[in-house]
């Protein structure tokens, strides 16, 4: 070992581990961009993600039909049954036809901001190994006019914020990230908070709302939509109420918000690339 | 008694052919490896697959060798994790070596070893992981982070681990150099000449 710690072997080895090292601090330093090296690196393997998935994808469905046929015929009959006895329902009540014309209301939003800049579609082309958040990975970058911290959306709402971002692909920090803090408002009594999750809200892919006030009229099944900041365009639907709790303090409330977006199971979303009033 | 690098007789062209498909074999496992901690299908229990590849490679090659492929190990389980980039490099390439540094001084290559050394590779890998994401920065339900995420991870990747070893001693039996545990380092080079003259 003596003979070792002396060798040549031993010099090259020391200098190897000091250029991982400066490569290191110089990523650390970096920040949210995404540095040359690892840039060459996902550039190669890239190909291969997309094709992996690609099979992951049609074989999880395959086997998936071959394997539930049986279960899904039978949820298929029930639910065609339940759709019967809904449609009866919707013609009784009034109150579920109010319903309808709020939710049909909060859907418009998009149309009436003439002022959005939505991305083209973004595919989710990998998703981040052993991550409790949700994060992933979509295939467009600064060069389709995506910049950092632009909101994410899918067709029924908000999902996160672009992380970090390469010229050809972003990465996404979903709203159960504790990094990513929304303020969110509802829509029944304007109650406004702020999201603050943390691993045990996110586990179970629900988000903590913090600094409600006490006063505050809010219960389960309200919609909740975005305040509207400079990183958030205003009334994007982010999702229901599930609960209400009083803070330990005693002074405010939390709220536990089920987000309207299943963070595991989409394939495409959307970005807003500028809004009245976006951060330059 | 003095270290220095074993003199090699040149490479015939059926060795060059093997050394290159061998060493296209393992990047393929390295890149085929990462699709798989990308693509999501294990949801938690994601096993780090490249771990014991890095752990099962550095046993069979020389230090040198080991700590670049281990470095490129480490880049990739970064970049798949959404690490510091270099943060997991620098801990493979530190067992990496240590690895091929016990393989050819003091240990025999075998399955025991090999998980000996791949437990220790995890072990490093989701303890810094722990200490360097979680800890230090007193994340919130800490416990919930290693239930749900990290032991689950570190369990499966102990778990595929074998497979990984089999796969690579397969690849270094019919590809590789039969040079591992014949180099003694403190093989008294220049007394040998001196019988020899």
């Amino acid at each position: 070992m003596k003979e070792f710690l002396h060798s040549v072997k031993f010099k090259i080895i020391i200098c190897i581990f000091a250029l991982v090292f400066g490569i290191m601090i110089y990523a650390a330093i970096a920040g949210d961009n995404i540095i040359f090296p690892r840039s060459i690196l996902e550039t190669i393997a890239q190909p291969f993600v997309t094709a992996g998935k690609a099979v992951s994808d049609w074989t999880s469905n395959t086997i998936d039909t071959l394997v539930n046929a049986g279960k899904y015929r039978e949820e298929n009959e029930r639910l065609k049954e339940m759709l019967t006895e809904m449609y009866g329902q919707i013609i009784d009540k009034e109150k579920t036809d109010a319903e309808n014309e709020q939710y049909r209301t909060i859907l418009g939003i998009a149309e009436e901001h003439n002022d959005y800049k939505w991305s083209s579609p973004c595919s989710v082309i990998a998703r981040n190994a052993g991550d409790i958040y949700a994060g992933f990975t979509i295939d467009k970058g600064s060069r389709d006019g995506i910049a950092l911290y632009d909101p994410v959306f899918t067709s029924v709402g908000l999902v996160g914020v672009v992380s970090e971002l390469s010229e050809h692909y972003s990465v996404v920090k979903t709203i159960l990230s504790p990094d990513v803090s929304v303020g969110v408002m509802s829509t029944a009594s304007k109650t406004v908070g702020v999201t603050e999750n943390d691993a045990e809200y996110a586990a179970e892919g629900l988000c903590l709302i913090s600094y409600v006030s006490k006063s505050s009229i809010i219960g389960e099944g309200d919609t909740v939509v975005t305040s509207g900041s400079s990183v958030f365009p205003e009334n994007m639907i982010v999702g229901t109420i599930k609960r209400v709790f009083d803070d330990k303090n005693g002074l405010t409330r939390h709220a536990v918000l089920e987000p309207s977006v299943d963070f595991y199971k989409i394939s495409y979303v959307f970005v807003v690339i500028g809004f009245n009033g976006q951060e330059e | 008694m003095k270290y220095r690098l074993p003199l090699r007789d040149p490479l015939s062209r059926t060795e060059k052919r093997n050394r290159a498909v061998k060493w296209g074999i393992f990047i393929l496992m390295m890149l085929l490896f990462y699709t798989l901690m990308r693509v999501g299908i294990f949801n938690r229990w994601q096993p780090y697959f490249i771990i014991p590849l890095t752990a099962a490679v550095a046993m069979f090659e020389s230090e040198i060798t080991a700590c670049i492929f281990s470095m490129f190990g480490g880049f990739m389980t970064d970049i798949a994790c959404g690490y510091l980039f270099g943060f997991s490099a620098v801990w493979l390439m530190t067992v990496g070596v240590l690895a091929s540094l016990l393989v050819r001084n003091l240990i025999r290559v075998n399955i025991v070893n090999f998980m000996l050394i791949s437990f220790a590779a995890v072990v490093a890998e989701f303890s810094m992981d722990y200490l360097f994401n979680v800890f230090i920065w007193n994340v919130k339900h800490s416990d919930v982070v290693i239930m749900m995420t990290i032991l689950p991870s570190a369990i499966s990747t102990v778990v595929v681990s074998p497979a990984v070893y089999y796969l690579v001693r397969m690849v270094e039996r019919r590809l590789g150099e039969e040079n591992v545990n014949v180099v003694n380092y403190t093989e008294p080079v220049t007394e040998e000449k001196s019988e020899e003259e």
